[in-house]
């Protein structure tokens, strides 16, 4: 990662649980309120500001939507829903959107989180438990008891 | 899909999600009420992070029917619990505008149209093929009669 301060800016350095380095804009970071609050409790001045909850490989995801985030404003809206759609196309699967929505809710990015378990809602939309099951390969861990409930609860639903 | 490796495969991701970030799902099916039933029958941690929408009337089965002045209107209600239909009470319509139709019937929260009543049931000339609160226009204006 390179440092680039072409402009005033001032540079904060978050250090991912596995040791990656991200130095990115004051303005960039303070998009999550946990880093907002630890740089105004002045965590920053020394070193970098330690994330142990989440990985390189996510936080580089995370700061490419803060970046995008900050650097726009209200009139791009419509441009920036398109750019969010295909940020969270390109986080690929469940597994890394799940990723992603756990740093966003430890980083508390509202605009992030709310994106991220948006687009996990729509991909079960419409889809039978089993078809949920199987796509995102979720064990069925009823016992036969709450498995008959289930069935109760549903059978209307779904017969 | 995998169009980066991935070095950790298969943890039961779903268990990694907190019962916060769960329901946050739940709440984005957009008060959808099959689709948060389905949400709660894919596996117990789910269903733990979730309850059962309630219902404003839940779907009221309104046989076909035929109106004529001296028609008696037979309404029922689905009991989930139960899995039976039965006869509402109109006690329980006060909170809610019950418009019953050929094609459907709905219910609207009483107190976002003071002017309907809300202890009868209102029937209308056509009924809508579904209804929701977003399809606007509904069917209000043609109300045909009240019944209660």
């Amino acid at each position: 990662m390179s440092i680039t301060t072409e402009n005033n800016e001032k540079m904060i350095t978050l250090m991912s649980s596995d040791g990656e380095e991200f130095v990115v804009e004051e303005a960039v970071a303070a998009q999550s309120q946990t880093i907002k609050h630890l740089i105004e409790d002045g965590c920053s001045t020394e070193g970098s500001i330690p994330l142990p909850n989440v990985t390189g490989r996510v936080l580089s995801e995370v700061i490419q939507y803060c970046k995008k985030h900050s650097s726009s404003d209200d009139k791009e809206e419509k441009e920036l829903e398109a750019w969010d759609a295909e940020f969270v196309k390109a986080a690929d699967d469940h597994v890394a959107l799940t990723d992603l929505m756990m740093a966003a809710n430890f980083l508390d990015i509202k605009g992030l989180l709310d994106l991220v378990a948006q687009t996990l809602a729509n991909m079960i939309t419409g889809k039978s438990p089993e078809e949920v099951r199987r796509m995102w390969n979720i064990k069925n861990d009823f016992t036969p008891e709450e498995a008959e409930k289930v069935r109760k609860e549903n059978q209307w639903a779904f017969e | 899909m995998g169009r980066r490796p991935r070095t950790v495969v298969e943890h039961r991701w779903w268990s990694d999600l907190s019962r916060e970030l769960l329901e946050m799902i739940v709440n984005c099916l957009q008060n959808n009420y099959l689709d948060v039933l389905r949400f709660r029958a894919v596996c117990r941690s789910w269903r733990r992070s979730s309850t059962p929408l309630p219902r404003a009337i839940p779907s009221l089965g309104v046989p076909p029917f035929v109106i004529n002045d001296d028609q008696k209107y037979q309404v029922e209600k689905l009991d989930e619990t139960e899995g039976k239909w039965v006869r509402p009470s109109m006690e329980e319509l006060k909170r809610h505008l019950l418009f019953a139709g050929y094609g459907g019937s709905f219910s609207l929260m009483a107190s976002d149209f003071p002017e309907y009543s809300t202890n009868c049931i209102h029937i209308t000339r056509y009924g809508p093929a579904h209804c929701d609160r977003c399809s606007g226009d509904l069917l209000i204006e043609a109300v045909f009669s009240s019944y209660g």
